[in-house]
């Protein structure tokens, strides 16, 4: 038995890159409305963070669903996904809050972007104006069914794994949480590298806002990861054997400590509190932490699906 | 004789020759049934084909079947195989376990560990054919064969 | 009042009407199919006291429901040999679908491809709704599914609802079983062969803590050793 080939594993690397892209989408939708409601207000089209965020999103999540579609068995019938569906399912439920979190996150990030668009579609096609000044009166609600949207998407990824019974250390309710908060941490950290890879600055107030809120949430991170295992433990029988499978030496337990816990949350976490503390910031540090917190995100995603597919019931 | 009788001669002795070949291949030109004290009798019952014949093996007849003794009167020490009519259960075994030990059947096959001292070998195996029908078994035809005696006890 | 607040009040009523109404129509009609419930519920019994290992249950539902080469519905796992020469003897169990009542692979489908078949109970699959995402397979704890490499569609022992039950014989494993080790009948019929034998015989489900309510008995054979 290997670490990546095994009798039991159903799902592999794609599924995990799928839940990673997710994530990043959902998260980084998230820290855009957050930086235009809370730090840049009217003018948040003009920040490279939320700009970042905003191609970030849209490219996350139809990625995601690329590689998805790709991974199925009868590709070139995916659309039967898009027409029927079971409520009882949570990939099914899911399909949906994806397809109606897209419509939000484009029509928001049309508001978002209003005077751009506007401008540039002044002469072209008019007819847009009225479609954006229509969008505006809703910009309240769209902005907040928005939030909601990520938040469900970035615990959809999670309740999707949670509803495999056969897999005691995956039937965990421990896990959408879980991958809410990485889901969010991995969008920030999305947001911030694309931000000041285009024209944001390392000292900017969106670097100094999204840090504050990256500090608390790697700690909860840390909180539901000790919550996740321990629960695990103290269930005994085939969930404990599957949490002894998944951190104890070998190929992932060496992805789980070094990978996850070191690199993908003590790093991040160090580089922030270092970072609070200092008044400048430069330009390799929120580069790099953000980095690291991507990679943390991607090896966890990975780990929890290989290892929870270890042992069976 | 001239060159042309000569030719002619020389390509009728070599299709001759052929010929001979073919004609030999229809008896068996295995050792193990060249031996007449058997051959004599057993000519067409009882031709040894199979594997456990070949002339490497260096076998006769009676390394299985043992002695003529007195052989056809009644009684005599020849070992019959087989379900029906056979020889006694241990003389049959006996015979087969000279060279084949039970542990490396039973680690080849299973089936031979669930049927140690219940049933004779040639309840399946048929050493006189040229195929053996144990070799080779599709799914199916095993699965036929338990059929053969196991039917809903 | 304006003119587009009215009809914007008047175009909520509407919604709202109509909305409840759609869904009080649905609850009747839910109500009155659960009224009409089958009276029939499929099981299966595998006595491994009887069972020999032949495999002629593979063999036959190969055959019947041309399951290509690689998968299997049906497989029978041998464990052994116990016991000492010359009386060794093997554990042999029958690994296929358990048609749970409250089956995983049917709650997880998105398309509903997967689904039970109300008149018999039997936890079946529509290859055509099928996209192939793999839930089902990851659901099922039993591990009993696969994907055929043939229709590339998700595929499992369906009790041959499609061959030999649709032509009124049993599935062909029980058909073919030269020991007589299958039992297959109706749940809900007190007077049939399996209702009798699950009443005489101790038998044994897998995984019933998981709550799926599986309806493949097993009447268990000793494995005369100490296992933990």
């Amino acid at each position: 038995m290997s670490a990546l080939h095994f009798d039991t594993l159903v799902w592999h690397w794609p599924i995990a890159i799928y839940l990673f892209l997710a994530g990043v989408s959902a998260g980084a939708m998230f820290f855009a409305v957050l930086l235009k409601h809370f730090v840049l207000k009217q003018n948040a089209y003009q920040s490279g963070f939320v700009r970042a965020a905003c191609i970030v999103a849209p490219v996350a999540v139809m990625a995601g669903l690329g590689i998805l579609v790709a991974d199925l068995t009868k590709p070139l019938d995916f659309w039967k996904i898009l027409v029927f569906y079971n409520p009882k399912s949570v990939m099914s439920m899911g399909v949906l809050i994806l397809l109606i979190y897209q419509v939000f996150m484009f029509m928001w990030i049309g508001l978002t972007f209003r005077k751009p668009v506007d401008a540039w579609c002044e002469s072209r096609f008019p007819i847009v104006l009225k479609l954006t000044a229509l969008l505006a009166r809703f910009e309240a609600t769209i902005t907040g069914l928005l939030v909601i949207l990520s938040l469900a998407l970035g615990a959809y990824t999670g309740f999707l794994l949670s509803a495999l019974p056969g897999y005691p250390m995956l039937k965990n309710p421990v896990l959408p949480l879980l991958f809410l908060a990485s889901g969010l941490s991995s969008g920030a950290a999305s947001s911030l590298l694309g931000g000041v890879l285009m024209n944001g600055k390392p000292n900017d107030k969106e670097v100094h806002f999204i840090h504050k809120v990256e500090i608390p949430l790697i700690l909860v991170e840390i909180v539901l990861l000790f919550t996740f295992f321990v629960g695990l433990l103290l269930t005994g029988g085939q969930s404990k054997i599957a949490a002894f499978n998944a951190l104890g030496y070998g190929f992932w337990g060496w992805i789980f400590w070094v990978g996850i816990i070191g690199l993908g949350l003590s790093g991040p976490l160090a580089m922030n509190l270092f970072m609070t503390t200092t008044s400048k910031r430069k330009w390799a540090y929120v580069a790099g932490t953000a980095c690291l917190s991507l990679i943390g995100v991607l090896l966890l995603r990975n780990f929890i699906l290989y290892t929870g597919q270890m042992t069976i019931a | 004789m001239s060159k042309r009788q000569w030719l002619w001669s020389i390509r009728l002795g070599a299709i001759a020759l052929l010929l001979s070949f073919g004609a030999t291949s229809a008896e068996s030109a295995l050792q193990i049934n060249s031996d007449t004290t058997c051959m004599k009798c057993h000519k067409r019952n009882g031709q040894m084909l199979g594997h456990h014949g070949q002339d490497a093996m260096k076998m006769t007849c009676s390394t299985c079947h043992g002695e003529k003794g007195d052989h056809p009167k009644k009684p005599n020490d020849i070992v019959v195989f087989g379900i029906k009519d056979g020889s006694e259960l241990d003389t049959q075994l006996a015979v087969c376990h000279k060279c084949h030990t039970q542990r490396k059947l039973g680690e080849t096959e299973w089936t031979h560990n669930v049927h140690a001292q219940k049933v004779p070998c040639a309840a399946c195996h048929k050493l006189h054919s040229p195929t053996e029908p144990m070799a080779d078994m599709t799914p199916k035809v095993r699965s036929e064969l338990c059929r053969n005696c196991h039917s809903g006890r | 009042m304006e003119n587009s607040k009215r009809r914007f009040l008047k175009g909520t009523c509407a919604l709202f009407a109509g909305a409840t109404g759609a869904s009080l129509l649905a609850t009747v009609n839910a109500a009155e199919g659960a009224k009409a419930e089958s009276d029939i519920k499929y099981a299966m019994i595998h006595d491994e006291t009887k069972c020999i290992g032949c495999r002629a249950c593979e063999v036959a539902c190969r055959e019947t429901n041309q399951v290509p080469e690689g998968v299997s519905r049906v497989r029978i796992e041998q464990t052994g040999p116990f016991g000492e020469y010359p009386n060794e003897y093997y554990h042999f169990s029958r690994i296929s679908c358990q048609h749970c009542e409250d089956a995983p692979c049917v709650n997880v489908c998105p398309t509903g491809a997967a689904f039970i078949d109300k008149e018999t109970g039997i936890v079946s699959v529509n290859a055509w709704k099928c996209v192939g995402c793999q839930y089902c397979i990851a659901a099922c704890p039993y591990k009993i599914r696969f994907i055929n490499p043939v229709t590339h569609a998700a595929d499992k022992c369906d009790f041959c609802r499609e061959t030999n039950l649709a032509q009124g014989k049993q599935p062909a494993c029980v058909e073919a079983c030269p020991t007589k080790a299958l039992v297959f009948g109706n749940l809900k019929d007190p007077t049939s062969e399996l209702v009798q034998v699950l009443r005489a015989n101790p038998t044994q489900r897998a995984k019933v803590a998981l709550g799926t309510r599986p309806k493949l008995f097993r009447i268990l054979a000793k494995s005369g050793e100490v296992i933990l």
